[in-house]
């Protein structure tokens, strides 16, 4: 009796002892992709926002570059105050403000855009109330932190069908990477597409007007996180009349800003986890 | 080494009464306690005060380590967190799980009136098609750490301005300094700027506050041309 007392003793001091040092260093272990959205929040294993993870420079002779938009691009709408790990609302809201300038009154009573055709990247009253619809249809936080792919996707369905419209979500994923022609294919129908990303790698393109551009990459988040493509740029870099290199990015609302100038490389297979041309009529 | 010996018998010896009366009195008294022990029939009493003392030791030791494990996981997942370069600092780098965006009706002239400050601004508020504003504001304490504004100008193009102090750096503003790649000077103040992919940049420092803005006009004289607006 005496020997199980101590056995059992033992036991549960082990047992605390590896508690706390899972609590502490956490379980260590092998990477697993996010199943879940949410970013930003602060949570164990997220990397700070914005820290840089390249930075190269470009000399050429020449550069030429195609691109392809949307109309007018998307509304680059960012979060409201209050709705933690919300980006799924955020991308959400990014897609319906951007089909209501089509289709009255998916924003009750709201004029998304300017008599230019431009969106508006912010109010005050209309578009925080449509993310707190879009956060709740798509149950954000509620099995877990932030939202999953399916309840997001769902979510928005329910959102536009509420408002008396049909949607259609077609998944643009080929193996582990966004599928080109299908990309440029949505977006020259002038359809977005909603990006589930693993970990959001944003390059910026800047050119100094002297045959070189600096080109910088920056971790948003590793945690899961939602954006907007909008864009697509094809980047030709030559020398003389030597092509020698090729750069292709997806422009997108990062949710997280209003600045445009907001890059994914499209070859990167280390990123995502979902991509959906979204189209309402 | 004999006279080593000789010293350590010395003291041995000092005081040789005193010491027998000693060992006298402790012997009694261990005799005195094996009497007791003889007197309580049960010799067990020692092995239970031994479990009681393992126990003891146990659980002592299971509330070290669970409160060490505690202290650790809070200066890990709170300590540093929450206070690395930015409480107690002057200058401040701020990331988006420190603020959030508070939409508001006030436009940075408003705040100016309000708070006796001397943000700079473009006033299009009269003729303006649209503007927006918002507040930029940390979660713990709600101070106002960057004033945001999108207006549209005379010609449809829309600026988007933001105001920070020059000791508070905001994440979302890094990609200010990639993209304004050239510079100039513009009322004597140090202009960085930049063009690329439809929208012109722009970033300065006057008076002890940092601006950044953007505008979807990519003619380079344009960008400059707002900067001069906003320090005339």
């Amino acid at each position: 009796m005496l020997k199980i007392f101590k056995k059992s003793c033992a036991f549960v001091a082990i047992a605390i002892l590896l508690i706390n040092i899972t609590c502490v260093f956490g379980t260590g272990a092998t990477y697993e992709r996010n199943s879940r959205y949410s970013g930003y929040g602060e949570y164990e294993g997220m990397t700070p926002y914005a820290t840089e993870i390249s930075r190269e420079t470009i000399n050429y002779t020449r550069r030429e570059y195609e691109n392809i938009e949307t109309t007018n691009g998307v509304p680059m709408y960012m979060p409201t105050a209050g709705l933690e790990n919300g980006c799924g609302s955020v991308g959400g809201a990014i897609i319906v403000g951007f089909y209501d300038k089509y289709y009255e009154n998916l924003i009750p009573n709201f004029t998304p855009h300017l008599s230019s055709g431009k969106y508006k990247n912010g109010d005050i009253t209309y578009v925080p109330q449509l993310m707190r619809d879009l956060y709740t249809l798509m149950r954000t936080n509620v099995d877990d932190v932030g939202v999953s792919e399916p309840d997001c996707i769902e979510g928005l369905k329910q959102y536009v069908k509420g408002k008396g419209y049909s949607i259609q979500v077609n998944s643009i994923r080929s193996g582990s990477v966004v599928d080109e022609s299908s990309l440029k294919n949505s977006l020259n129908n002038n359809k977005p597409v909603l990006l589930f990303c693993d970990r959001t790698d944003i390059y910026t393109v800047a050119s100094s007007g002297t045959n070189t551009d600096l080109v910088v990459g920056t971790n948003l988040t590793s945690a899961g996180h939602i954006v907007v493509a909008y864009g697509f740029y094809t980047l030709k870099y030559y020398n003389g009349n030597t092509l020698f290199r090729t750069d292709k990015y997806i422009n997108v609302a990062t949710g997280l800003s209003t600045l445009k100038n907001m890059f994914l490389k499209i070859e990167s297979t280390d990123w995502c986890n979902g991509a959906y041309s979204v189209a309402v009529n | 080494m004999s006279k080593e010996r000789d010293f350590h018998r010395y003291i041995e010896n000092q005081n040789r009464e005193e010491k027998d009366a000693m060992w006298k009195k402790l012997e009694s008294r261990l005799e005195e306690e094996s009497d007791n022990a003889e007197n309580c029939g049960e010799v067990l009493v020692l092995s239970k005060n031994r479990s009681f003392s393992y126990v003891k030791y146990v659980a002592i030791s299971c509330i070290v380590a669970l409160f060490l494990g505690l202290t650790v996981f809070l200066i890990v997942n709170y300590g540093f967190k929450k206070n690395d370069g930015f409480i107690d600092t002057e200058n401040r780098y701020c990331t988006f799980n420190d603020y959030y965006k508070q939409e508001t009706v006030t436009t940075i002239k408003q705040y100016n009136i309000e708070n006796n400050t001397d943000f700079l601004f473009f006033d299009f508020y009269d003729f303006t098609e649209y503007y927006s504003c918002s507040q930029f504001k940390l979660n713990d304490t709600d101070e106002i750490i960057c004033l945001y504004e999108e207006i549209v100008d005379a010609d449809g193009a829309i600026i988007s301005l933001y105001v920070t102090d020059d000791k508070t750096d905001l994440d979302i503003l890094e990609s200010f300094s990639t993209s304004c790649v050239n510079n100039a000077i513009i009322n004597s103040v140090n202009v960085s700027w930049g063009v690329e992919f439809g929208l012109a940049y722009a970033k300065f420092e006057s008076e002890d506050n940092c601006y950044y803005f953007s505008v979807d006009v990519v003619e380079q004289d344009y960008i400059l041309q707002l900067v001069e607006m906003l320090l005339n």
